[in-house]
């Protein structure tokens, strides 16, 4: 039975490795989505 | 255009040459395994000749101006990029074929397997020419072409690699083992060589505007 | 006059608007799937008897695998789309998707090595599936690189639409030359999503979810990378006119 705690690691692991990149990916788009939405407010002022 | 291409033809097989017996003597030349490597280095090793030496297929008339005269002739483009392509394929992969049978001895391979591997070679290069001519087709207005082409063109080199080395194989022997796989080079040659030179136009029109 | 079909939608001050209330929406219900996916698998579920609990990576492996397919199929569509009908905002989808598409190969392709090397002993092996998803990886990989190295974006969206047809194109091809090539031959042992397909319902009902999850996880990325880029042709033209 004590293998199967070994596969227990393995699964966290891959849903871990999952997360990250997903997380990764989240934070990359929603980041970058709200610095070019200041980019573009400062433009539009700096347009006025 | 074919025909001063003639010194790339003798850099390219003399490219191949060299990169054949450096690579070979980066392996354990005692091991038992070492012939068994022969193919697949063959066929890496033309793989490479031709990317490396397809960056100015058509880089080249661009600078000195000749591609927009093509655009004018009454030769369709899409012609002319795929007579670019069958001239480096001439150039380039067909010394390799050539010379094919003297490299084979530097890792004895048998003689059955050799022209499964050349005709492989012969009938699968054509692709890789063409696919290098999509490659210089939207890369040739680019900075920094030169690593750029080789990375978006290799992904397309992995089926005609494939086939090409596991036909060569030395314990399988039923004919229609190597029938099918030569079939399939053929089909991907063909297909490359009738698809590739409308995208490669496109490629060309778009960064001429 | 104004025709109410989905091309509307390529105005991106429609789309934009769209955008606001959908991106909140498959946020929400693709955080709910996942979790709902994720967890229900995991811990209740039972162990699968030969497997052992190690079965439960298909709640991941399963959707990013089907997920890094579908996407690359939607860039194929949508610069076919660009090429044909010439709507920004279809160039725009594709170069948004392939980011994604992308991360979903790695998931798909971790997921799968850590559940290969308890089951069948290793991390990776050369077969038709695993071999595609690496060329997969690769033409993801070159298209994204290709739109980053043109500036000019009407230049960019052709070349890059031109490098997804031509590898879909491959891709199909050689879908179809390992198939050719499999005839003769016995199946071999593979990774084969299907497998999966057949499980119980007691493992499917949570995969479901996880899938669906997914899904929208896409849908919800995507739309929040087009309304970047939407916002980034926006300052280019402010600066190209403050520029004159």
């Amino acid at each position: 039975m004590s293998h199967l705690g070994e596969h227990h690691f393995t699964i966290i692991a891959s849903y871990s490795f999952t997360l990250l990149v997903l997380v990764t990916i989240i934070a990359q788009s929603y980041f970058k989505s709200r610095k070019i939405r200041r980019l573009l407010e400062k433009q539009i002022d700096e347009k006025k | 255009m074919s025909f001063t291409a003639n010194g790339t033809a003798i850099l390219g097989l003399v490219f191949f040459i060299t990169v054949i017996f450096v690579s070979a003597l980066g392996f354990d030349i005692n091991s038992t395994d070492f012939n068994l490597i022969g193919p697949s280095l063959i066929w890496v090793t033309a793989l490479l000749s031709v990317l490396l030496s397809a960056k100015n297929l058509i880089q080249d008339d661009f600078r000195d101006g000749s591609l927009d005269l093509l655009l004018i002739s009454p030769i369709p483009l899409e012609l002319v990029l795929a007579l670019k392509a069958f001239a480096h394929w001439i150039s380039i992969s067909l010394p390799i074929i050539l010379i094919c049978p003297v490299i084979s001895v530097l890792f004895t391979i048998p003689f059955d397997n050799l022209i499964i591997l050349i005709i492989g070679l012969f009938l699968g290069t054509p692709a890789l020419s063409f696919i290098a001519i999509l490659g210089a087709s939207l890369t040739f207005s680019l900075r920094r072409s030169s690593i750029l082409m080789p990375i978006l063109i290799m992904p397309f080199y992995i089926p005609t690699l494939v086939f090409g080395v596991k036909i060569v194989n030395f314990t399988e022997n039923t004919n229609e083992y190597h029938i099918n796989g030569l079939l399939i080079l053929l089909a991907i040659t063909l297909l490359s060589m009738s698809v590739l030179p409308f995208a490669a136009a496109m490629g060309v029109k778009s960064c001429l505007k | 006059m104004t025709k109410n079909s989905i091309w509307e939608f390529s105005n991106p001050l429609k789309f934009k608007k769209l955008a606001g209330i959908l991106i909140p929406i498959f946020g929400i219900i693709a955080f709910v799937c996942v979790i709902t996916g994720l967890s229900w698998g995991f811990f209740y579920t039972p162990d699968d008897y030969k497997q052992g609990p190690l079965v439960k990576i298909i709640y991941v492996h399963v959707p990013s695998a089907f997920l890094a397919i579908n996407i690359y199929l939607m860039m194929f569509l949508a610069s076919l789309i660009w090429l044909i009908r010439r709507h920004h905002l279809s160039a725009l989808a594709a170069k948004a998707a392939a980011p994604v598409g992308l991360a979903m190969t790695f998931i798909a392709i971790v997921s799968g090595a850590f559940w290969g090397k308890p089951t069948w002993g290793t991390y990776w092996v050369w077969d038709p599936r695993l071999t595609a998803f690496a060329i997969l990886t690769l033409f993801y990989i070159g298209y994204i690189i290709l739109w980053t190295a043109e500036d000019e974006p009407d230049k960019a969206a052709d070349l890059t639409s031109i490098l997804c047809l031509v590898g879909s194109v491959f891709a199909l091809l050689s879908r179809y030359a390992v198939l050719f090539w499999n005839q003769g031959l016995h199946q071999g042992a593979s990774l084969s999503l299907d497998k999966e397909k057949n499980v119980a319902d007691v493992f499917y009902q949570p995969l479901l979810f996880s899938i669906i999850g997914f899904v929208f996880l896409f849908l919800f990325l995507l739309l929040i990378r087009m309304r970047t880029e939407i916002w980034t042709r926006q300052i280019n033209a402010i600066q190209q006119k403050l520029g004159k």
